[in-house]
């Protein structure tokens, strides 16, 4: 039963890494936003590293510069 | 046993903890399982919205309730998790779901639809899981020896479907109440529209369990029965409070049917301790059986009552900063 819900453990977090790599890499590909001096700081979080970027999830992201 | 008796001081703790995970994500769950009712994804981001501060807080009392389990009543985990391994891990699985579909969703714009289904299902599956648990309980275990000699799905039967089912349609009713108290406009009149059938359904599920329970279990219908005398009571209260939050309802109240429902957890959760009193391991052994070694009980106590006012302060402190309406474009949207 534990290797049952090894294998279980193993599918769930497999599903949710290929998803948080696949949206790190458009991030990656998206390159550094310019940086906002207006933005307020208290909209992004260390504590949640993803209120830091605006990339989204599945659109061909805009590449800085261009 | 000495002047203080810490077994039933940690029985107490860890039904505060237990209850207070059961309110409060059994809104945000809730708010999940409507998640594909909603009217359309506008309603849907508000409805995101106006639990995304709270949620990760209100699981922190999964947690507390369950180290304390461990510290405090080994015997309960040692039967617990072999007797309930497959439905443990749903309800783990069910949480990360839904927990990275926060997350997600806010990133998402073509395929969101892909993170409302995680949510919707992560949040059923949790819940459905927690019903079955509670049912898996109130059916006792097969124990020989302080082990679990029972079956993987022996906590699958149609009583435990039942439970499984009765806590999806009452956070169902948490979550819409919550969305009432949250929300203004289409989103409010939807819920309005929904919230008095899953009250009916909630009833259904409480009259069946109320009458199945006594039935198959002999126990708890003599402790009804024998107490019947003052015990009434606390039928009749659940049944008035639901007439209560009908009226409220109809009136279009904003914060009372919310109220109302969390008072109506509280009448199950009181009806289900009064129904197992005083067992941890149905049928064969009670709290003080399961309970640790004193030391080991007083040890961790210490540490409770420096954690449980923390805790308390952080979660009423949150609310009160999120309090009042949800906002569009509020919680993780735009971030």
């Amino acid at each position: 039963m534990a290797l049952v819900t090894l294998i279980g453990y193993v599918a769930v977090y497999a599903v949710v890494f290929s998803a948080g790599v696949f949206y790190l890499r458009k991030v990656i590909d998206g390159g550094p936003d310019p940086i906002d001096k207006s933005s307020d700081s208290e909209s992004a979080r260390p504590k949640r590293p993803w209120s830091a970027v605006t990339t989204q999830l599945d659109e061909t992201p805009n590449v800085a510069g261009s | 046993m000495g002047l203080i008796d810490l077994t039933l001081i940690w029985v107490a703790l860890i039904g505060l903890g237990v209850f207070m995970y059961v309110l409060m994500d059994g809104f945000d769950l809730g708010v999940g399982i409507l998640f594909p009712f909603a009217p359309d994804d506008e309603s849907r981001d508000l409805m995101m919205g106006s639990v995304a501060p709270v949620w990760d807080g209100n699981e922190t009392w999964l947690i507390l309730g369950g180290a304390g389990l461990l510290a405090a009543f080994p015997l309960i985990y040692t039967v617990f998790l072999p007797a309930l391994y497959i439905g443990v891990f749903l309800l783990l699985a069910g949480l990360i779901f839904r927990g990275i579909a926060f997350e997600f969703r806010f990133k998402a714009t073509k395929n969101k639809h892909w993170w409302n289904y995680a949510f919707f299902g992560g949040s059923t599956v949790a819940s459905f899981a927690q019903g079955a648990v509670i049912g898996a309980y109130v059916q006792g275990f097969e124990t020989e020896n302080f082990r679990y000699v029972g079956g993987a799905f022996d906590w699958l039967t149609p009583f435990t479907l039942m439970t499984g089912l009765g806590v999806v349609a009452g956070y169902a009713l948490l979550g819409v109440t919550w969305t009432i108290m949250k929300t203004e406009g289409k989103t409010q009149d939807w819920a309005y529209k929904l919230a008095p059938l899953l009250l009916g359904a909630v009833l259904v599920f409480f009259v069946l369990v109320s009458l199945w329970t006594p039935l198959t279990n002999e126990r708890v219908m003599s402790r009804w029965m024998d107490n019947i005398g003052w015990l009434w009571i606390f039928p009749t209260l659940t049944i008035a409070f639901a007439g209560w939050i009908f009226m409220r309802l109809r009136k279009r109240a904003e914060a009372s049917p919310f109220i109302g429902s969390m008072v109506l957890f509280a009448m199950f959760y009181l009806g289900i301790l009064i129904s197992m009193w005083p067992y941890a391991v149905p049928p064969n052994y009670t709290f003080w059986d399961a309970s640790s070694d004193p030391g080991s009980q007083l040890f961790l106590l210490i540490g409770f009552l420096f954690l449980i006012p923390i805790v308390l302060g952080y979660t009423a402190w949150t609310y009160w900063v999120f309090r009042g309406k949800v906002q569009p474009g509020a919680g993780y949207a735009g971030h």
